[in-house]
């Protein structure tokens, strides 16, 4: 490979890698998403540095092709495929756990609205509506804990 | 009930299915509608339980099951029917004696058992007479409107779709096999249907048809592959 090429290589891969980094200082890309694509940004890095005839080995030996930028390129496509693949998966995941977690608070908020612990007319996304003086059943807890005032019994 | 954007109508739903079904309660499940229709099915006298967003007529559907099977009342059974108006309530005490009487489990209100009027569209009737006759095959019995979603359900099944299996987008044929794979008895009773309203179906458009007919050949497919978890006890 020649030296021009290596450097564009490596310095794209150092740039991956340096993009991951800020992504998740800045906490817009999670620890645990991240380490997929440092492993890219490296092994990007590592093909340049590969020596040609080793590539032109493992091509033609293992995947019989006699051209390595193109077998390179397969195991690349493969490479983000399965990336893409593992995304869904996650996705799938929690597009159910959003679900289920939109059910539940719908139920629950149901279920409060029966009680009469939540007027007709709100809803538990407006989250302030349990904790502002607005709310109309809203009074300060009696000292000393979370129990009923004496004049009014506890309800179930 | 699901309901997505019924305001105007879901008023006079509600009170058509409580003057027809006085001994039931009624819910209507919001599903994340833009418009007033929670606020119109509380007036109207539903207990309402609301999504913070659009999940689906499948997750509207699961919500209510949900609600039910974990509600201190202890309902023994639950009858769906859509919000739109299309289903008659006067058939609700009749699918809900059915899964009463403890024949079956499940009671599917159909529109083709007797002529019930009702001619759907070409790509509609297509897919309901293609994955009718998947479901009959497999089931072993005669499936007529596999795309009802007028049902009576005992209370082991409303119990046993609360797993991730329901499918959150449109149940269908494969529900209906898989209820049959885990054991549960269903029938079909006829009922009156009034057709949708153009552009208001689920299935409109030509993307949307497309890619209902892949996913129900591809779920009913896995739902044959799976071993369904079993039923909960008697």
């Amino acid at each position: 490979m020649p030296i021009q090429q290596k450097v564009v290589v490596i310095g794209t891969a150092i740039v991956v890698c340096l993009v991951i980094f800020e992504l998740v200082r800045k906490r817009m890309l999670r620890e645990e998403y991240s380490w997929l694509w440092l492993l890219a940004g490296v092994a990007i890095g590592l093909v340049s540095l590969t020596p040609f005839r080793f590539l032109q080995f493992f091509s033609s030996r293992v995947l019989g092709s006699e051209n390595p930028p193109a077998a390179i390129f397969f195991l690349g496509f493969v490479a983000v495929t399965l990336l893409c693949l593992q995304f869904s998966v996650r996705l799938s995941r929690m597009t159910e756990q959003i679900k289920n977690l939109g059910q539940k608070i719908g139920i629950l908020e149901a279920q409060l609205r029966m009680q009469h612990t939540l007027p007709p007319d709100a809803s538990l996304d407006e989250f302030d509506v349990l904790t502002e003086d607005s709310a109309p059943d809203a009074r300060p807890l009696p000292e000393g804990g979370g129990e009923s005032p004496p004049d009014e019994p506890a309800q179930s | 009930m699901p309901a997505y954007n019924e305001s105007g109508q879901i008023t006079g739903v509600v009170g058509a299915l409580k003057r027809a079904a006085p001994g039931f309660d009624v819910l209507v499940i919001d599903d994340g509608s833009r418009d007033n229709t929670a606020a119109e099915a509380l007036a109207a006298g539903a207990m309402v339980v609301r999504h913070p967003f659009n999940l689906g007529y499948g997750a509207a559907l699961q919500t209510g099951y949900k609600f039910a099977a974990t509600s201190p009342r202890g309902y023994d059974v639950l009858v769906q029917l859509d919000a739109d108006g299309q289903h008659d309530p006067a058939y609700v005490q009749v699918l809900a004696d059915r899964v009463r009487s403890g024949e079956v489990d499940v009671c599917v209100g159909s529109r083709f058992l007797v002529g019930s009027g009702y001619i759907p569209p070409f790509a509609r009737r297509v897919g309901m007479v293609l994955f009718g006759y998947i479901a009959s095959v497999v089931t072993r019995r005669r499936v007529t409107d596999p795309t009802s979603g007028y049902q009576a359900l005992g209370r082991r099944v409303f119990e046993y779709f609360q797993s991730d299996l329901f499918p959150a987008d449109y149940p269908d044929a494969d529900v209906l096999i898989l209820l049959h794979r885990a054991g549960f008895r269903a029938e079909e009773q006829p009922v009156a249907m009034k057709p949708n309203p153009i552009g208001q179906s689920m299935h409109g458009g030509l993307i949307r048809p497309m890619f209902y007919v892949f996913k129900m050949f591809l779920s009913i497919f896995v739902t044959l592959l799976r071993e369904p978890p079993p039923p909960p006890p008697k």
